[in-house]
């Protein structure tokens, strides 16, 4: 890391600092469909972050636990009235939407990453579900678009001055809880209730999920 | 005028050291220090190709939008 980009990455993260302690920031909780998002919402519901979601999107075959959305955030970048509300709370924010936040709040994110086969195969099933077509794109190039989106995805979160991301992988998640939960933990400044977290987590939906 | 200086010393667990200094028996890398160079190297090398932003068409962003828009993810 050059000197010039240090001193930008120590202001950002001083900055950041500086709202949370503040109350100013807003939690996110990101990533691609079926990436683990909804789960994330409902481990930090249980570990003592209130979400703001509206229950519009109901739970359904997909998603038994429910979505956790709030459809307002689906109108980025026309409406951005909602995010005031949404200070101190965490908000499911798809990825492609998390580029329109405006930069006059600062967003701590949690963005979920998967295996990018799991995270096709589970869409096809979606996809399916909802009698669309899930070969409108070949499986292959899909592939290589996600990955290369989520590439980029990543860089602007890096580059922007008003977001800080702390990135988990649902296998890791699936497979090792604890370490994922103490690192999101740490994430939120240590202000989280680890053991309800680790109860949200469900193995038997992951193993039914695609 | 004094020789401008060209290496420092960067510190590694001793197991670690053992563990180079195994691996690199028998190959063309003369010391630990040299192996920890090349593979330093190489990883920064690969950090800075990674943070390289990849070409995406309008075409190829429209393709993801679609299908979030069929999953029901986006208006």
């Amino acid at each position: 890391m050059k000197i010039s980009e240090q001193s930008t990455y120590i202001i950002k993260i001083s900055v950041i600092q500086w709202s949370f302690m503040n109350g100013n920031v807003v939690y996110i909780v990101s990533g691609l469909p079926r990436s683990g998002t909804s789960l994330m919402m409902k481990m930090l519901e249980e570990g003592g972050v209130a979400p703001l979601t509206d229950n519009i999107r109901e739970a359904d075959v997909d998603n038994p636990k429910g979505y956790y959305e709030f459809e307002r955030v689906k109108k980025l970048p026309e409406d951005t009235g909602w995010l005031p509300e949404a200070k101190g709370k965490v908000v499911k924010v798809l990825a492609e939407l998390i580029k329109h936040l405006p930069d006059d709040h600062q967003y701590k994110i949690i963005f979920m990453m998967r295996d990018i086969d799991e995270i096709i195969s589970s869409q096809k099933k979606m996809m399916i579900n909802r009698g669309e077509d899930p070969e409108a794109v070949p499986e292959s190039e899909m592939r290589e678009l996600l990955r290369t989106y989520l590439k980029n995805l990543k860089i602007f979160v890096k580059n922007h001055p008003k977001m800080d991301a702390c990135y988990i992988s649902y296998n890791d998640l699936m497979r090792e809880p604890e370490l994922s939960i103490e690192e999101i933990n740490e994430f939120f400044n240590g202000s989280l209730d680890e053991g309800k977290m680790r109860d949200a987590v469900d193995h038997k939906l992951y193993r039914n999920r695609y | 005028m004094a020789e401008e200086r060209k290496h420092t010393t960067v510190s590694i667990p001793l197991p670690l050291h053992r563990k180079i200094k195994a691996r690199i028996e028998g190959t063309g890398f003369t010391s630990v220090s040299d192996y920890v160079t090349y593979v330093l190297r190489e990883v920064l090398a690969s950090l800075e190709e990674e943070e390289k932003e990849e070409v995406f068409s309008e075409e190829e962003e429209e393709k993801v939008k679609e299908r979030l828009r069929a999953l029901g993810y986006l208006d």
